[in-house]
């Protein structure tokens, strides 16, 4: 393996659910280039020191108007070392100082990928995006929607401490991220357990994005107005729960390329309709001979099923799910690069 | 359709009633300002373009026997007088005044009837010279709503010279309300000095552009001050500034957006914040509200952010397509075009309030480091009048252009410091920093930080 032995590369890039993801972002943001070629289309992210997304925005897509933006301000020469190409260039601030300062006049695509839980500072960031884009340009937002856990308690804890019950501690937690208006009613009372912390971040983005269509609308003339049009709502898990979402700002009068863009025939599009929930990463435990097998029975169709006798030794739903994500099933290797 | 079975009601409004109604809700020195507000329109009507304010003189007095207000601004035109300035509410087919401040038509009756129960109005304009003086409890009285003009003579040209030709003269040209038979509530409020120091500050605040450009203001004969209107500018710092054209289907509207910080010697908690201008005059000063995004679109306003100054001009022909309350006191913030110009200010004002949290922390990692050699004050550095700092004094800022805020974004650290330890200041106080020194048997502050820092550590999270 790699001779850095540092605990964020091994996470980083071994992150399967992670890096299905971004192929799926990848291949939608493919779809794009009805609006505009993709060279000429920015990238902004949060690149940190590996700048995974940088690497296949710029190498699959040709994007080379690239900003990362690091709030990180004490290392600014190890993140300046560690830009993978000459065209990224790197702002050092708060995402909420730096964003308002970008120019946003080209068609733009941005991933708010955030390595927290959705906070205050990452709806403004949502809120400076969706007044500031201009039509053609793909937002992403990426969320830890982990539950939160109560610390275990040793016996020289106060004993009182311990008795609030776990929705309780959730909420509290929840009320140290965001503001307690923002908390639709139904929710007041769910645990935010499993998935349902996700369901309300969801609700959240996806509340601030529509108030902040409606504010920017507000006063500009009917021939400028733009519409957000969701299409991934990704659920993923590499140990934590994530949640992304996705979608373009694009003028009324813009619509017909959107509509070009047959974001429908991929099969992970997400529309946000009301009766729609997300798409799963699936993230299948199976041995690379194992997937090296399976791939000799995909793509589903044509004569080729799971239900071959070859494949009987193999937990059938794991087979499943990878039959859904294989051709974004990351290559791993051992290298050194 | 009058029958057996259909019969009428009367609902039309007792004057009474109406006059209760309009003047509730106004504060006193609100309902002044009004009449201050119709001067200013007539001032900036009266002007040739591109000349200041400084020809206008507006003089107030007022005791606890008398209300006053005479202007050189231009008077009320006699057509004006009689088929628009005293109705109750602006009819439909009145023009526009283009830029005005006045608007909803309500401004000088309501603050007549909140003041007291005797008017006296003279108007002076080039052509016509008339008078206007009723007792308020014999028009209620009255079965018409009419007021009687009297005295109304052509105007001689050589009496009426106007200000614009010559240098001032006092009352030429203009415009002169007395109210006497006070109210009694009103007799002792306006008798206070508090209230009249309140006035003071609330028509300062209200005209501080005019007053900027000339204007001459006088309560009682105390002249009111011109705003400081200051933003800091450097080698490294400049202010932001957008212009954003509105073009609605009513009209054209433009917001004129200035964001930036004032020097180390301005800082003030209470004159952070935003101030927003429509035509022209002051409707929210030091706004750190929920209504300028504090607290929504921004963080909540903090001591941090008392660098803070936001201005926001917002001009419009018609003065009804803009977004203000009929006391000229608030921002309609239901108003879609303010919503839109909300939206602008926070993104324009972002960079700002990171700056100041930057330098908030910079200003404590220094007084917590021992040695002064291992960080540089970037930021504060930038900011030193000493080290070329200055301050852009101007009324609507025109020397600064468009564009976003530019300042340092970090303090550059000296020499090696490792970034892998952080220092922790806080305080508590003495007598239970002595408990814990003794339960731990150390003899310095430092120690109990340290270990009672190491205790929570293996003991809670390792």
């Amino acid at each position: 393996m790699s001779k850095q032995p540092s605990y964020e590369r091994i996470n980083y890039r071994l992150r399967i659910a992670k890096s299905i993801e971004r192929k799926m972002i990848i291949e939608s943001a493919r779809r794009l280039a009805t609006f505009s070629h993709l060279v000429d289309y920015s990238y902004v992210g949060f690149g940190s020191l590996y700048f995974a997304d940088f690497v296949v925005f710029h190498r699959l897509l040709g994007i080379s108007d690239m900003t990362s933006i690091e709030k990180e301000e004490r290392d600014q020469e190890r993140f300046l070392f560690n830009r993978p190409f000459g065209c990224v260039k790197i702002e050092f601030g708060d995402s909420n100082s730096v964003l308002p300062l970008l120019p946003w006049k080209k068609r733009t695509i941005v991933w708010l990928d955030y390595d927290g839980h959705l906070d205050e500072e990452a709806l403004q960031d949502i809120r400076i995006l969706v007044t500031s884009l201009p039509s053609g340009s793909l937002l992403l937002c990426s969320v830890n929607c982990h539950p939160d856990k109560q610390p275990e308690r040793n016996d020289s804890s106060p004993a009182d401490s311990a008795k609030i019950s776990l929705r309780d501690y959730r909420h509290n937690r929840l009320a140290t991220r965001l503001n307690k208006e923002r908390i639709p009613a139904e929710f007041r009372n769910s645990n935010l357990g499993n998935w349902n912390l996700a369901g309300l971040y969801y609700r959240l983005i996806t509340d601030q994005i529509q108030a902040c269509i409606q504010d920017r609308n507000a006063s500009s003339d009917p021939a400028t107005k733009v519409g957000f049009h969701q299409i991934l709502r990704f659920h993923y898990e590499d140990g934590a729960k994530m949640l992304t979402v996705g979608g373009l700002l694009v003028a009324d009068q813009e619509l017909p390329l959107f509509d070009k863009c047959n974001f429908e025939n991929l099969e992970f599009i997400r529309r946000g309709r009301l009766d729609e929930s997300a798409y799963e990463i699936a993230n299948p435990c199976l041995t690379p001979k194992e997937i090296k097998l399976l791939d000799t029975y995909l793509p589903l169709g044509d004569g080729r099923s799971l239900s071959n006798d070859a494949l009987k030794m193999l937990p059938s739903e794991a087979c499943q799910r990878y039959s859904e994500i294989y051709k974004y099933y990351p290559l791993l290797a051992e290298t050194d690069l | 359709m009058d029958n057996e079975t259909n019969q009428r009601v009367d609902a039309r409004p007792t004057k009474g009633f109406f006059i209760h109604m309009l003047t509730r809700d106004v504060p006193l020195d609100k309902a002044i300002i009004d009449l201050v507000d119709n001067s200013v329109d007539g001032a900036r009507r009266m002007r040739s373009p591109g000349d200041d304010f400084s020809k206008y003189v507006i003089n107030i007095s007022c005791d606890e026997g008398q209300f006053s207000i005479q202007d050189n601004c231009g008077g009320i035109p006699l057509d004006v007088a009689k088929n628009y300035a005293f109705r109750f509410g602006r009819p439909s087919d009145a023009p526009h005044e283009l830029n005005s401040i006045g608007q909803f038509g309500v401004g000088m009756k309501r603050t007549i009837f909140k003041l007291g129960q005797h008017f006296y109005i003279k108007s002076t304009t080039q052509e016509h010279i008339f008078e206007i003086e009723q007792s308020v409890d014999i028009w209620i009285k009255a079965n018409d709503w009419d007021f009687e003009i009297k005295n109304v003579k052509q105007a001689d040209p050589a009496m009426t010279e106007s200000p614009t030709s010559g240098s001032i003269v006092p009352i030429s040209v203009g415009t002169e309300i007395k109210i006497t038979r006070l109210h009694e509530s009103v007799k002792e409020v306006l008798g206070r000095t508090e209230f009249k120091n309140q006035l003071i500050t609330d028509i300062e605040m209200a005209h501080a552009l005019p007053i900027s450009d000339g204007l001459q203001i006088t309560i009682n004969g105390e002249r009111l001050r011109p705003f400081d209107f200051s933003l800091l500018k450097s080698d490294q710092i400049t202010p932001a500034r957008e212009i954003v054209p509105y073009d609605l289907s009513a009209g054209k509207v433009k917001a004129d957006i200035v964001v930036g910080i004032v020097e180390e010697k301005s800082r003030s908690l209470a004159e952070g914040g935003w101030y927003i201008f429509c035509n022209g005059r002051m409707i929210r000063a030091a706004d750190q509200s929920k209504d300028t995004g504090w607290g929504g679109e921004l963080n909540k306003y903090h001591p941090d952010y008392a660098y803070f100054r936001g201005f926001v001009f917002l001009e419009a022909e018609d003065p009804s397509l803009l977004p203000w309350t009929t006391t000229k006191s608030n921002v309609d913030v239901d108003s879609k075009l303010y919503r839109a110009v909300r939206q602008k200010m926070c993104n324009l004002a972002l960079p700002v309030l990171g700056f100041l949290r930057n330098l908030a922390k910079e200003k404590s990692a220094l007084s917590d480091l021992k040695d002064s050699d291992e960080m540089e004050p970037t930021l504060q550095n930038a900011m030193n009048p000493e080290l070329g700092a200055t301050t852009i004094k101007q009324s609507r800022f025109t020397d600064i252009p468009p564009a976003t805020f530019a300042a340092p974004r970090a303090s550059v650290s000296k020499g090696s410091k490792d970034s892998s330890v952080r220092s922790i200041q806080y305080t508590r106080p003495v007598a239970k920093i002595e408990k814990v020194m003794r339960s731990l048997g150390v003899k310095s502050a430092k120690e109990v930080g340290e270990q009672t820092f190491d205790y929570y550590l293996s003991n809670e999270c390792e």
